[in-house]
């Protein structure tokens, strides 16, 4: 298994190359112009007419051939400079390393009740299949599934924060932003709760609890209910082959047949899923991260695709590239340990 | 488990999550604080750096002052900041010698800079020094540059000496030879700073006072070289002019006299904290702190308005109704946004993609459809304005009598202005192209901004009358990105489009971006650009000279009339906009010299916030 994993962590370089290389390509499409738009901030800017942005587009070094643009942006890669992103008005790389604490705690407080929640729905609605419980839960995950996500945030947002005024917008209070900005306050991480707790400030975490709820709420409804509809049917279709048949027919426990033969089987689709589910949570991202003033990596996406900002775009797909394929491994290695017909060669 | 300890458990959670809440709803509106959730993206602090968003001009408002700034009760006149005294030939301080001009400042002593040390002369000299050489082509500071040099462009100027095409091909020799002339072109002298103008341009005053192009702002000579900023020296003038983003050292940062100074710019979270400085010269400012929210989400905003996170907050003029009725919210009276709408007629048009056959059979127009006054004026007459104004927004524009806001000294009563007239079009679209287009026919795209809803219901308004006048006439309309339209309008292939433009309080600076035959959008618009050149032109060059404001105002009117006469763009309206805030914040006042970020302009130094 080793072997395999280093083969395929060997192999991700070739991968981002050929990522990056089709990204790229695809700037191709548009003319020099049309890309030196993203740069343009101000109409003023081309008073000087096509003299100008002649001088703009060589400024910018558009007007080299595409393989000789890409060639300078891989020798700034490989420098460790991604370029600077109009969009986000800063270096590529500190735009991905500012922004991604926060997506990553979003991610942390929201995955695990995605994952757990939506594995345990999904085998009690099977296990009660057609009785109350598989009924409310189904109804939820319809309701969670069907709803579009910037509605329910929408929704979450003006319960939560506009009648019940319980959780807020943004990332942190402006009391609070002071003193996690202080040279007094240590940044082990980023991430803000765990931070402030290792800083012995209960009253910060809790502050950063009341801002990160909104989006994660928001997340958990519309992804858990994919896993948990995955999960049922993966479930009731696991819960009618022969070997559970057997299972019973032996005489074990119903508890026992769910959690110790059937569950096993129905998670590997669970488990595919999960693998995908930080993909499939970036257009949540995009959405909860925009209504919930939230600035983390799903918004900076949509910002510097909505630009034409390449260098943006083209860093994001590098630094998501490694995150996707990373969650694959995982997810292979995964399936091995819970299939024993799979083998890792 | 059972449904009923499922139901347990639920319930626990649930208890659970209402206590943690009940316990932490505490909320404080701070009376010290004004949060203003905007929608407008701030890209760059530093007042030299070319490349800088509109929407850093509230910035600039609030942080850095010049030497003189526009009467925010009058267009017509100038207060003096950080010189005590604004020169006029009256008082003798602007004075004709050697052929050019003289325009001499008194500095004011005593005022502080946000980082420590006294503002002097040379900081003056400097942060104008700075701006100049690092002013890259299309820069803000040309009109200075031409006053001081007589070259409008750096390269210009380089190639006159030198023949080279870039500054950045000149030798040092050459370069030295242009620092001297802006050397001594801004003398300092004691505690007085003197322009020696080589072109007597009137606008000198005019540009160097506004914060919207950062020529004139003052900031710390040494804590900018100490930042990694232009060193001020010649040798090193190449390396820094025209930088990128990235490059200029006070992209972030700020050292100026203002009454706030920037606390913090959290660039990821575009959140700035502006806190008043204390040591002002004017006195510190009442409200403390200022806080800049970008906030995207309409819904957001309001609801930070309605529970009082937000003093201030952008609404779209179709939420308005929304925020009427909330408690504790006011809405100000519709005032001119100073951004004014306005559909452009290309004549020769370049291409076929939007023309069609590109002849009059029905089924296209020619290159030269534009040419004929006669169709710019039918158009002109076809349009609603009206209806535009009451229909598509509600009630809540301005008319305007040509590009640039109703509120500018040259707007008047007794200016023309087209009117819907449905007869006055059908004779003058008979007549036009020899009678050719009314018996044939046409048909072309009309190209807007994607999701301009105004531009759009413009067009399909005139649309409409054009079927309704003929049903040969045909004008289809086409929604383009910035990314598209850019590139096409360039290269002359829009037969009609729209454009909008961002007034600033100098009148002239508008007008000569739509009427002079070299403005904005002219080069663009070889067949306007002619026509400017032949009938507008000299009227400009006569503005650019006069230092009188009320005589420059006189001149502007002519070329309004020109503009009239010749049918030249189509000047839909100028949209109104709401300022909406918090009933606690007190003293706003709309100015169109202060700059908003895509809302009316807060002078931050005048508000107060009742408990």
């Amino acid at each position: 298994m080793w072997a395999y994993i280093t083969r395929r962590l060997l192999l991700l370089p070739l991968t981002l190359l050929g990522l990056s290389i089709i990204v790229f390509s695809l700037s191709g499409l548009l003319s020099p112009q049309e890309r030196l738009m993203a740069f343009i901030h101000n109409p003023l800017q081309i008073t000087g007419g096509q003299e100008a942005i002649n001088q703009m587009l060589e400024k910018y070094g558009l007007l080299e051939p595409l393989p000789v643009q890409y060639w300078n942006w891989m020798k700034g890669v490989l420098n460790g400079n991604l370029g600077w992103s109009s969009t986000a008005q800063q270096p590529v790389g500190k735009a991905l390393l500012t922004r991604l604490p926060a997506t990553a705690e979003l991610m942390l407080f929201s995955i695990i009740p995605i994952i757990a929640g939506g594995i345990v729905m999904g085998v009690l609605s099977a296990a009660f299949h057609n009785r109350p419980l598989d009924h409310i839960t189904r109804l939820i995950a319809i309701s969670g599934w069907s709803m579009p996500s910037f509605l329910l945030a929408l929704l979450i947002l003006m319960t939560f924060y506009g009648q019940l005024d319980w959780f807020m917008p943004g990332r942190l209070g402006h009391w609070a932003e002071q003193i996690v900005i202080s040279d007094s306050f240590v940044r082990y991480t980023g991430l803000n709760v765990l931070d402030s707790l290792l800083n012995g400030r209960p009253d910060i975490a809790l502050n950063s609890l009341r801002h990160i709820a909104m989006p994660t709420i928001t997340l958990i409804l519309v992804d858990w209910a994919a896993l948990a509809r995955i999960t049922r049917s993966s479930m009731i279709e696991s819960l009618h082959t022969e070997y559970i048949k057997t299972a019973r027919a032996k005489g074990l426990k119903e508890r026992y047949v769910i959690f110790k033969h059937a569950l096993r089987n129905a998670l590997l689709p669970a488990v595919t899923f999960g693998g995908m589910l930080i993909a499939w949570m970036l257009a949540g991202f995009v959405i909860a991260e925009t209504i919930f003033t939230y600035e983390g990596l799903g918004k900076f996406a949509a910002d510097a695709a909505s630009h034409l900002d390449f260098a943006g775009i083209l860093g994001f797909a590098l630094f998501f590239g490694v995150i996707m394929l990373t969650m694959n491994l995982v997810v292979d290695v995964l399936y091995a340990s819970l299939d024993p017909r799979v083998r890792l060669d | 488990m059972n449904n009923r300890r499922l139901f347990a458990v639920f319930s626990v959670v649930f208890a659970v999550m209402i206590l943690f809440s009940g316990i932490l709803t505490v909320y404080a509106t701070d009376s010290d604080t004004i949060t203003v959730a905007h929608i407008g993206q701030i890209t760059s602090i530093d007042p030299a750096n070319p490349n800088f968003s509109s929407n850093s001009n509230t910035v600039f408002w609030a942080v850095y002052e010049g030497l003189i700034r526009y009467s925010k009760d009058s267009l017509n006149e100038f207060t003096p900041l950080l010189a005590t005294k604004v020169p006029s030939f009256e008082n003798g301080l602007m004075r004709e010698e050697n052929g050019g001009l003289t325009i001499e400042f008194p500095i004011r002593k005593g005022v502080q800079f946000h980082k420590g040390g006294e503002m002097t002369p040379e900081d003056v000299k400097y942060s104008f020094m700075r701006k100049l050489t690092l002013e890259g082509p299309g820069g803000e500071a040309e009109t200075v540059l031409f006053a001081l040099s007589g070259y409008r462009s750096l390269d210009a100027w380089a190639n006159a000496l030198e023949g080279v095409e870039k500054f950045s091909e000149a030798s040092q020799e050459t370069v030295d030879k242009m620092y001297e002339v802006l050397d001594n072109a801004i003398e300092v002298d004691g505690w007085n700073v003197i322009f020696h103008l080589k072109e007597k341009v009137g606008l000198f005053l005019t540009e160097i006072s506004k914060e919207t192009n950062g020529t004139g702002l003052v900031y710390g000579k040494d804590w900018a070289i100490e930042q990694g900023a232009w060193p001020g020296t010649p040798e090193t003038w190449q390396d820094y002019y025209s930088p990128k983003e990235s490059d200029t050292a006070l992209y972030s940062i700020e050292n100026g006299t203002g009454a706030y100074q920037i606390e913090r710019w959290d660039i990821t979270t575009q959140k700035m904290i502006l806190d008043s400085f204390h040591a002002y010269w004017q006195g510190p400012a009442e409200v403390n702190t200022v806080v800049l929210q970008y906030v995207e989400e309409w819904s957001t905003r309001k609801l930070m308005l309605e529970k009082g996170d937000a003093d201030f907050a952008y609404v779209p003029p179709q939420f308005i109704s929304q925020v009427q009725t909330i408690d504790g919210v006011v809405v100000e009276d519709p005032n001119p946004a100073g951004v004014i709408r306005v559909l452009f007629f290309q004549w020769p048009i370049q291409g076929t993609r939007f023309t069609g056959s590109g002849k009059f059979d029905g089924n296209g127009i020619p290159s030269d459809f534009f040419a004929d006054v006669k169709v710019r004026k039918a158009f002109n007459y076809l349009m609603p304005y009206d209806q535009l104004i009451e229909q598509i927004l509600d009630g809540y524009a301005f008319r305007i009598q040509g590009p640039m806001s109703s509120t500018f000294p040259a707007h008047s009563d007794d200016n023309p202005m087209y009117n819907y007239n449905k007869e006055k079009a059908i004779e003058l679209l008979k007549e036009a192209h020899g009678g050719k287009l009314w018996e044939e026919g046409f048909k072309f795209t009309g190209v807007h901004n994607a999701g301009n809803y105004l531009a759009k219901s413009a067009m399909e308004m005139l649309a409409s009358e054009l079927r309704n006048v003929n049903p040969k006439f045909k004008m289809n309309i086409h929604a383009s990105t910035w990314n598209e339209f850019i590139p096409l309008r360039t290269a002359e292939k829009i037969p009609f489009f729209y454009s909008g433009w961002g007034g600033e309080p100098a009148a002239f600076l508008t007008l000569s971006e739509y009427l002079s035959s070299d403005g904005y959008f002219n080069p663009y618009i070889p067949g306007l650009a002619k026509l400017c050149e032949e009938k507008a032109d000299p009227v400009f060059a006569e503005a650019i000279k006069t230092f009188d404001l009320k005589e420059r105002t006189k001149l502007m009117k002519e070329v309004i009339e020109f503009s009239y006469d010749y049918a030249t763009h189509m000047y839909l309206a100028e949209e109104a906009v709401r300022m909406v805030h918090r009933d606690e914040v007190e003293g706003w006042y709309f100015s169109q010299v202060v700059p908003g970020i895509n809302m009316p302009g807060i002078d931050f130094y005048a508000l107060s916030k009742s408990e």
